[in-house]
């Protein structure tokens, strides 16, 4: 215990002797926690348009005026060909044109069924995507208040509406996710990344050799390497956790205690993977670059980018195993939906087994031979 | 001249030498773009949802049969009654839960009028915007098809062109924005690493009394870095094109000129970030914070760059990967020529210039 | 008493031998020196001894521990001081002294004692709140020495201890390792210096993994018939 412990007050004095290394620990983080969420925006807010109306009747102006009134199309400019419009387009000024075809109202009259035409800027997909959904729902919409003012229905068609609630996010405000995972990514990287470039750095520098010649048991180095580095971690979880109260005004609707629980079987988790890694480095940039590696597929797989549901079989089969997406999934059901201890049974065990069989694996590879 | 060429080899022999970092530098941008193109999708395929019928009548079945014909939805569940709405949540088995009011279908023929209600997880919002709007289409569908008596809704055709990526691949974002992440991993990290390296072992101070000058010593040991970095950004271009079907639709010389520039940029970061790191870890920690993170999170690479707050957005245009991003874009998939992309490629210059002119500064007054 | 015995030791890495069938015996309270060019095995027979590095076969007992199965013994009853200096060079003087000391579980009022009779004894009373990284190189060397000798071991092992050092320095450097002799503490160093090798009371030449010679400098230069180490030396090695 008392070797334990002069182990932890000498990374404690290392890390503090350090002023950049500290304030880098200290700063970045909150920094970073409070800046990228502000970027983190996937939604479509606005989209940019042009209308090119080959029309210019009533119906066409009524048409560009549903538009206007829908909120999420700015018209841009007063382009009135195509050739401007699709330069435009090339320019990224414009994300979709709309042509409305000549003699529209006449055809639409007559009960002649018009032809509109949609050019998108498809380079980002999803954008595309629900572009054409919003222009396809509007054009239906218009289309069927029309009818109903010019041909006097016989009777009147029955209609259905759909409400639709957000829940837990009412807003669909992407910062309340966004914030716990960056919360997520800061809490792995620091506390991985940090404890095993300590580690190596101590056997770059030679400094290990010392501590290997002394009687001291296996477990009593893992404990000393591997306590300040979850203490550091649970900091600034903690920190992280009142940013994203006070800043953010983001409440977390469940058990603060359970949350912290859960964050400290996460994070042993995540240092054993950190430490196991510096067993098999011989230099810092090795590595940091196999971290980097896990660390960007385990982050870029846990469902904070892109909903897990549409990742094909073998990425959820990755996910089996990527303590990131537990770990995301637990922030998401305790801060924002007020999951309980019931509801995270799967994530719970699963967490657990990763730290138990990591820092077994720990156990069996670290030698204090240097062959 | 000679000297520069042994500090090339040696430190190329250095590279060589570590077989695990160098599998690594190739492994990685193959590994991401792997998850890019495949399992960082945004496509809706058998999105899980729950439905709550109230109405048990023969119109909900049939709106439910309707719903979960499509690909779109995969109806999980049914449930029995509102609270356990929040439970099925909970559980993160859905995403959707589809409720329909008791007397649906009286609701629909007789008052003309009847209300469905979509109960979305917005604790997950990728595609929340997309799948709501899925919904809304085959409920008007469905309204449409009940309706036949009479026609309710002039019909009318929309042609859709989508511009440059007619599938929406999500690769198209996704490729330049890799090769960006790439350059800053391999060239600007490694060159922080490894300068500070040399000042956390004392080598740099031997270094720097040989006759060799200082800023060769220094090009010595980044350029193999840049050449690896080249070499995988290769690697991610082939991929795309071969794996992916992407277009190189303008000149190749222009895009390796453009990835040489930015190569250039990372360098040059990299290099002025070892001038203020004591160590290996600060090297890592500050090239990971000031370009890496907003490589990320700030070039436009997966965040729209319109979403972001001003200051943000003002921030982002001295971001050397946003350029980057947006003049290989042009390059590749809009087949822009050297004309298409001056502005771009000016502003990286620029930013070059700015940031050699720092770094020079900074070695001299060693 | 013997306090060092070594049997037939060998140690492969794969196919390589570094380690080839040395014996030898090292007296309690002796100075033994341990000569050899780079390479020829001194680091990793050296690295056996402390109980780093398992051997491959033959016998090693230090202490009167056995090297094959008693490593935790023998790394309480030691003392090493690693060729690379390998101190903790951001923490202070009386830090390091204090963390090994704590890891070799010297009682905490005894090691307060222990911190301030080295300090004294190292004239580092200026230096004692100075981080590590801004002694010189010789304060540093003399530092790492008393701190491998905190717990009172048994036999304390160096490795090239003075290299780099200049000569004053390393001349109080040997008058630290003689007092610790008295102590009948068992002192194994391996040196690069000759002049060095003549203050050992025994030394043992190694060449290509194996013993050349092993006995009392001035006996060996008279039965070999050199006059000085220099020459005793590179007869061995140059072969």
């Amino acid at each position: 215990m008392r070797t334990v412990l002069a182990l932890i007050k000498k990374e404690f004095l290392q890390i503090f002797r350090n002023p950049l290394l500290w304030r880098l620990i200290v700063f970045i983080p909150f920094l970073m926690l409070m800046i990228f969420p502000y970027a983190a925006d996937l939604d479509i807010k606005n989209l940019n348009i042009v209308v090119i109306d080959h029309d210019r009747s009533t119906f066409s102006q009524d048409l560009i005026a549903k538009l206007d009134g829908h909120g999420l199309f700015t018209r841009f400019g007063n382009i009135q060909n195509k050739r401007e419009a699709d330069n435009a387009l090339e320019r990224d000024k414009i994300d979709m044109i709309i042509e409305i075809p000549q003699a529209y109202e006449r055809d639409v009259q007559k009960g002649i069924q018009p032809t509109i035409s949609v050019t998108m800027n498809a380079i980002n997909g999803m954008k595309a995507g629900v572009g054409v959904s919003y222009i396809t729902n509007v054009l239906a919409d218009f289309m069927s208040e029309i009818h109903v003012v010019y041909n006097e229905p016989v009777e009147l068609p029955g209609r259905i509406s759909m409400i639709s609630n957000y829940w837990f996010n009412e807003k669909m405000n992407f910062r309340n996710i966004f914030v716990p995972g960056i919360l997520t990514i800061l809490v792995t990287m620091i506390g991985s990344l940090l404890s095993t470039l300590n580690i190596v750095r101590e056997k770059e520098m030679g400094t290990i050799e010392q501590l290997n010649i002394t009687p001291m048991k296996k477990h009593q180095f893992i404990f000393g390497k591997m306590i300040p580095f979850w203490l550091i971690g649970m900091f600034e979880f903690g920190v992280g956790l009142l940013i994203m109260r006070f800043f953010f005004g983001i409440h977390v609707q469940g058990s603060v205690i359970l949350l912290l629980a859960l964050t400290g079987i996460f994070l042993l988790g995540m240092l054993g993977l950190g430490f196991l890694v510096s067993i098999f480095s011989r230099t810092q940039v090795q590595s940091m670059f196999i971290i980097v590696f896990v660390f960007i597929t385990f982050i870029l797989l846990s469902g904070l980018f892109t909903s897990i549901d549409s990742m094909p079989e073998w990425a959820k089969i990755i996910n089996t195993i990527n303590p990131v997406a537990y770990f995301m999934g637990i922030l998401k059901l305790v801060i924002l939906k007020g999951g309980t201890l019931q509801n995270l049974q799967t994530e719970i065990i699963s967490l657990s087994i990763f730290a138990v069989f990591i820092n077994t694996l720990i156990l069996f590879f670290y030698k204090r031979e240097i062959d | 001249m000679k000297g520069f060429r042994a500090i090339l080899i040696k430190e190329f022999q250095h590279i060589f030498r570590d077989r695990k970092t160098l599998a690594m530098v190739f492994v990685i941008p193959v590994v991401m773009i792997i998850l890019f193109g495949y399992a960082i999708s945004n496509e809706i395929k058998n999105t899980k949802i729950a439905i709550l019928n109230h109405a048990h009548d023969p119109l909900s079945y049939t709106l439910i049969e309707k719903v979960t014909s499509t690909n779109y939805f995969q109806n999980i569940k049914f449930l029995h009654g509102n609270h356990e709405i929040e439970e099925i949540f909970r559980e993160g088995k859905v995403r959707l839960v589809l409720v329909i009011p008791d007397r649906f279908e009286q609701s629909f023929y007789k008052e003309k009028n009847a209300t469905v209600q979509l109960v979305a997880d917005a604790s997950d919002l990728n595609n929340t915007v997309t799948l709501v709007n899925y919904m809304q289409t085959i409920v008007s569908d469905f309204q449409a098809e009940q309706n036949v008596l009479l026609p309710n809704m002039q019909p009318f055709q929309i042609n859709v062109k989508m511009e440059y990526n007619p599938e929406m691949k999500s690769v198209y974002m996704f490729v330049p924005g890799n090769i960006a992440m790439v350059m800053v991993i391999v060239t600007a990290l490694m060159a922080s690493i490894t300068l500070s390296r040399e000042k956390e072992s004392g080598s740099m101070r031997m270094l720097t009394i040989t006759p060799i000058r200082p800023i060769f010593v220094i090009l010595g040991k980044i350029l193999p870095y840049m050449i690896i970095s080249f070499f995988s950004a290769i690697v991610i271009l082939l991929m795309a094109v071969f794996i992916f079907q992407m277009p190189i639709n303008g000149g190749i010389a222009l895009l390796l000129l453009i990835c040489l520039i930015f190569m250039l940029t990372a360098a040059s970061f990299g290099i002025l970030v070892s001038t203020f790191a004591p160590s290996q870890q600060v090297a890592m920690i500050a090239t990971m914070m000031g370009l890496f993170m907003p490589t990320m999170l700030l070039s436009g690479f997966i965040f729209p760059i319109e979403n972001m707050p001003w200051i943000l957005r003002v921030f982002s245009n001295i971001v050397p990967s946003t350029w980057f991003i947006i003049a290989i874009k042009d390059v590749m998939i809009k087949g822009a020529g050297f004309v298409g992309i001056l502005k771009p490629f000016l502003i990286l210059i620029l930013l070059n210039i700015v940031l050699i002119t720092i770094t020079l500064q900074r070695i001299s007054k060693k | 008493m013997n306090s060092i015995v070594v049997k037939n030791l060998t140690k492969k890495f794969g196919d390589f031998t570094a380690v080839n069938n040395i014996s030898f015996e090292v007296k309690k309270g002796e100075v033994f020196g341990f000569l050899g060019a780079n390479g020829a095995g001194k680091t990793t027979a050296m690295k056996i001894l402390c109980g780093l590095l398992k051997p491959t076969f033959g016998e090693a007992y230090i202490a009167g521990y056995n090297a094959f199965t008693e490593g935790k013994k023998i790394r309480e009853n030691i003392g090493y001081m690693s060729q690379r200096f390998s101190l903790y060079e951001d923490m202070k003087v009386w830090e390091n002294i204090e963390l090994f000391g704590t890891i070799y579980k010297v009682k905490k009022s005894i090691l307060k004692e222990r911190i301030k009779r080295v300090i004294q004894r190292l004239n580092m009373q200026s230096y004692a709140d100075e981080l590590v990284g801004s002694l010189p190189l010789g304060q540093k060397q003399k530092l790492a020495f008393a701190t491998a000798l905190i717990h009172e071991p048994k036999i304390v092992f160096l490795d090239e201890p003075t290299s780099g050092v200049d000569p004053i320095v390393r001349r109080e450097f040997w008058e630290l390792i003689y007092e610790t002799a008295a102590k009948d503490v068992t002192v194994f160093t391996t040196t690069h210096y000759m002049d060095e090798a003549e203050y050992c009371n025994r030394i043992c030449i190694m060449a290509e993994g194996s013993v050349q010679l092993i006995g009392n400098p001035e006996e060996l230069k008279r039965r070999m018939r050199v006059n000085n180490m220099d020459e005793l030396f590179c007869k061995f090695v140059k072969r």
